[in-house]
């Protein structure tokens, strides 16, 4: 039992502390890596994270909003078809979709939606992080997004980012106009 | 004629007073207490106004000695150490020699990427305003609340546009308060805004190719809700052209803050 506490304490330590540490570039990414800035989430598991959990692997990185009536359906489509490349070539990647929505996409609601759309691969991630990571995130992407309709809706940039196994960017799909094959050709 | 001595004492207290002289030219915070306004881009299909709720911004710009004593408590926005990923090359370019130099210290900072202005608010407690907060209370001349239709107002904001900028020099903050007792808005620096980069027109947002060049098309202020602002057409072709790790001459900020509910 103490032992678990001790567990519990460690973990607690060693993740919630350096997320603490915004904006500090941890030395081990390049300056220019997307993962040199700290920027916490948390899962459709409730379960708290960074993207850099996903260092040393390749990285298929997008935005959604779950009451998206126009282009998500199109950007989960897509992701769909990135993964059948994926799975063709032998290829593995993983998935993180970040809400644009922070008022309303809690972990539960990307859970339910998750479920709902059947993507329980386990390579998919869904986060959700507070309105001004978001903010930040999607500006160093060069994507941008706006609410509209009272915050019914956004307005919002296409693009899906591939992030390098050292998290710098080496692929972007803009507007839909890269063919899948051309995308996932840089994942080794 | 003044001594040496004095000359001297006169250079050691501006050096070691560089941060109470910042702390002189600190900005108020002033409250907005919102209304409705015609934005130039950004609304809503079927909207002829946007409504802006009640906010706190800096009555001036931030200076570079405000700067310089945020960047002392955050060593990572040193000038030289700041993160490829946020900052471009050109960063705080005008401070020669890492630092501020006495003279700019009431000058307004500029140089310095949206991540790093994003951060100084967020570091003072607040937060950079949106465009529309920003241009709500930039349409007030010294006497209306909105003069953005007033010919002579945006004439004279224009003729500043298109004044060159002599080596690099600002003039220190402090210019003339508006209706809302907000200054130097207009004429002395271009500002960032938080949503700086999401201008769409209204409608789908698989047309922002065509929102885009509705921007930049001479003729884009046409389509734009109020024909008669060229100066506000100009600074949203600015933002549009902007990315968040830009460091860019003539290009500041000040901050805004949320109404703390008593």
């Amino acid at each position: 039992m103490k032992r678990a506490l001790k567990l519990l304490l460690l973990a607690v330590i060693c993740f919630v502390v350096p997320l603490r540490a915004s904006a500090e570039a941890p030395k081990k990414f390049p300056g220019d890596s997307v993962y040199a800035v700290s920027l916490p989430w948390t899962d459709d598991a409730g379960k708290k994270g960074e993207l850099s959990q996903f260092a040393g692997k390749y990285v298929v990185l997008t935005f959604i909003y779950t009451h998206c009536q126009a282009s998500c359906p199109l950007t989960i489509g897509r992701l769909k078809s990135i993964q059948d490349e994926l799975d063709a070539k032998h290829k593995t990647a993983e998935i993180a979709v970040v809400s644009m929505d922070a008022d309303r996409d809690t972990p539960e609601v990307l859970a339910a939606f998750r479920k709902e759309q059947k993507l329980d691969r386990a390579n998919w991630h869904f986060f959700w992080g507070p309105d001004e990571n978001v903010r930040t995130l999607s500006s160093i992407l060069g994507g941008s997004y706006q609410k509209t309709k009272g915050g019914m809706e956004f307005m919002h940039s296409n693009m899906i980012h591939l992030l390098g196994p050292d998290g710098r960017i080496v692929e972007v799909m803009e507007g839909f106009n890269k063919p899948v094959p051309e995308f996932v050709a840089p994942i080794k | 004629m003044i001594s040496r001595k004095t000359t001297a004492l006169i250079f050691t207290l501006l050096f070691f007073c560089a941060s109470a002289f910042a702390a002189d030219v600190k900005p108020t915070k002033v409250l907005i207490t919102g209304g409705e306004f015609q934005p130039l881009y950004g609304l809503e299909k079927d909207a002829t106004v946007v409504r802006v709720g009640r906010f706190l911004i800096d009555s001036l710009p931030v200076t570079n000695g405000e700067y310089f004593a945020f960047v002392k408590t955050h060593p990572q926005w040193k000038k030289g150490k700041a993160l490829p990923l946020l900052s471009d090359e050109r960063y705080l370019e005008v401070w020669k020699k890492g630092v501020p130099d006495a003279q700019q210290l009431k000058q307004p900072v500029v140089f310095v990427p949206w991540f790093a202005a994003s951060e100084y608010c967020h570091a003072q407690g607040g937060r950079l305003p949106s465009t529309f907060e920003w241009e709500f209370v930039a349409a007030a001349d010294e006497t209306r609340a909105n003069a953005s239709r007033d010919p002579a107002f945006i004439e004279k904001i224009l003729e500043w546009y298109s004044r060159p900028n002599k080596d690099g020099h600002l003039p220190d903050v402090g210019g003339k308060p508006n209706y809302w007792g907000v200054s130097d808005l207009h004429g002395l620096v271009w500002e960032w805004t938080v949503d700086f980069n999401s201008v769409f027109q209204a409608g789908d947002s698989r047309r922002e190719g065509d929102a885009l060049k509705n921007l930049f098309c001479g003729t884009g202020a046409e389509g734009s809700a109020d024909r008669g602002n060229y100066a506000a057409f100009m600074r949203y072709a600015l933002r549009n052209s902007l990315k968040a790790r830009y460091s860019t001459a003539n290009l500041g900020f000040r901050c805004a803050y949320d109404e703390v509910k008593k």
